[in-house]
């Protein structure tokens, strides 16, 4: 069971510089097997939020649990997808699948079933072979997708992860996300800033405040799991969408 | 040496094969040029004196007299070079790793490392002389410290380039600390090492044939030594050109064996 607990959590930063209060008091709890994005104007703090249950940031105060288990430093059990290009160049399409299955030693045979299985769970069974620097950007986050699920985490932590990607590529990276996540359900954290994006993964969206990022509101989404791309073009949809923008112009707001 | 690409990337085309062939055209003719020159020069006009410079003829028939002597001086050298580059630049990498993981070995290290960095080797072959004597452990030892400066600095810089998402990542996919070096920051910084080790095997070169000069029982630098006393130019020259052909054949070795090795970046070695 993997529920994420984030318990009166506060994160500050202190350089000799500044002292910056990037999370304060926050509480959210995460359900197994639930797709909460996260979204919120740029620097406030959902990045922040997403290293804290990673374990690269340990939290001034307060505690964030997964399981039971306080999260004290990074660990399998919970994989990253970065915004950025994190898909090693040095390995192979399949070496990098089978990259935290190897960590583990994991028998050979056994792992490259499973790469081979994560590899065409997300349409790259023919590129098995291939180096990322011959694969395109929406490739290379397909292989990122598939290295994180493979190696077997509980929890997903996506931060931006198709930020960088073109309209066309995004979506259908929510589709193969879709896909993968209805074989093998995770506890998913999201931290987007396209609102249709959140809508359009997640069970549920958290509206954060600006700097300090405290949880502003909740939307349960109710389209259930079997989403088509339309879905964006129905009055429910719109309804959210529009609820969400308001939302997050209001606490723009507060600090324009 | 590969003439550094300065153009915007382009497709390879019959344009660039032929630019290729043009190149190698070039350098061909200028090596014909200069042999040409040199053997009409000498031998033909007698322009120059053979004292000052060998004729093509004396250095054929000196290397027919020297002939068994030069292949046991020539092997000696070439495995001193290769021991002592692989020996030192295994150790640079190694102790630049560790210095780059732990920060007490790191403020530890660089005083010294920054001390007898800019000091040529060759200044140190005295002090070389008196510790080990003129055997081959005092040369080896010489040329691993050559390579050992030029690797351990190329990897503490490089290791510092490495993208720290590669690492974050690692570690979200299960990697202890150790792991991460060995998994992700070694084989990410495999490019530039390939250009510190080919500059370590031309200093390797360097120091074990200066160390030579001053004694060896066989190598190069000691054939050199020998022959410069009576003024034998055209053994000098011998010793020379075998020199350059070691050099160029371990570079190009490095060259092919790095190319299997980095296929996966987009810089060229």
């Amino acid at each position: 069971m993997a529920v994420i607990d984030i318990v009166n959590v506060s994160k500050r930063f202190t350089t000799r510089q500044a002292d910056t209060l990037a999370l304060s008091r926050t509480d959210l709890r995460i359900e197994d097997e639930e797709v909460v994005c996260v979204v919120g104007p740029s620097g406030c703090g959902k990045t922040t939020l997403l290293n804290l249950i990673a374990g690269f940031l340990e939290p001034t105060e307060g505690q964030v649990l997964v399981g039971s288990e306080r999260v004290a430093s990074p660990d399998a059990s919970r994989a990253v997808v970065f915004q950025s290009d994190a898909v090693f160049p040095w390995l192979t399409v399949r070496s990098n699948i089978g990259y935290g299955l190897k960590l583990r030693a994991v028998e050979k045979r056994d792992r490259l079933d499973r790469v081979e299985h994560y590899a065409k769970l997300v349409g790259l069974e023919d590129f098995a072979d291939a180096y990322p620097k011959e694969l395109s950007g929406g490739m290379r986050k397909r292989v990122d997708l598939a290295r994180a699920y493979a190696s077997g985490p509980e929890v997903l932590l996506m931060d931006e992860p198709f930020g960088a990607l073109d309209i066309f590529t995004r979506e259908a990276m929510w589709l193969a996300l879709h896909k993968v996540n209805r074989t093998e359900p995770k506890t998913i954290v999201f931290v987007t800033h396209d609102i249709e994006e959140a809508l359009f993964i997640g069970d549920r969206v958290i509206v954060m405040t600006p700097r300090p990022a405290r949880v502003h509101q909740e939307i349960v989404v109710p389209f259930g799991s079997d989403r088509h791309l339309d879905l964006r073009g129905t009055a429910g949809f719109q309804e959210l969408r529009l609820s969400i923008s308001h939302s997050l112009r209001e606490v723009s707001h507060d600090i324009a | 040496m590969t003439l550094p690409n300065t153009e915007l990337p382009k497709l390879r085309d019959s344009r660039t094969d032929r630019a290729q062939l043009t190149g190698l055209a070039v350098g061909g003719g200028v090596i014909v040029t200069c042999l040409l020159a040199w053997w009409v020069l000498t031998d033909v006009t007698e322009i120059i004196a053979p004292l000052y410079f060998p004729a093509p003829s004396e250095v054929s028939s000196a290397l027919a007299q020297i002939g068994e002597t030069l292949f046991s001086d020539a092997l000696a050298t070439l495995l001193r070079v290769l021991a002592s580059w692989l020996v030192g630049s295994i150790i640079g990498v190694v102790v630049g790793l560790a210095m780059v993981r732990s920060r007490t070995l790191f403020f530890a290290l660089t005083p010294i490392i920054e001390a007898v960095r800019p000091v040529p080797p060759v200044a140190l072959i005295p002090f070389i002389i008196l510790w080990f004597g003129i055997g081959d452990s005092g040369k080896l030892v010489l040329g691993a410290l050559a390579c050992f400066m030029v690797m351990v600095v190329n990897t503490i810089v490089s290791a510092g380039n490495v993208n720290p998402v590669f690492g974050r990542a690692a570690r979200s996919l299960g990697a202890k600390e150790g792991q991460v070096y060995r998994t992700v920051i070694l084989p990410a910084i495999v490019p530039e090492l390939v250009s510190g080790l080919r500059i370590g095997s031309a200093l390797a070169f360097a120091v074990i044939v200066a160390a030579e000069f001053l004694g060896a029982e066989a190598g190069i630098g000691r054939l050199i030594m020998q022959a410069s006393r009576t003024l034998n130019t055209p053994v000098v020259l011998i010793g020379t050109i075998v020199i350059a052909l070691e050099a160029v054949a371990v570079d190009r070795l490095i060259k092919t064996v790095s190319a299997r090795l980095t296929r996966w970046s987009d810089t060229e070695t």
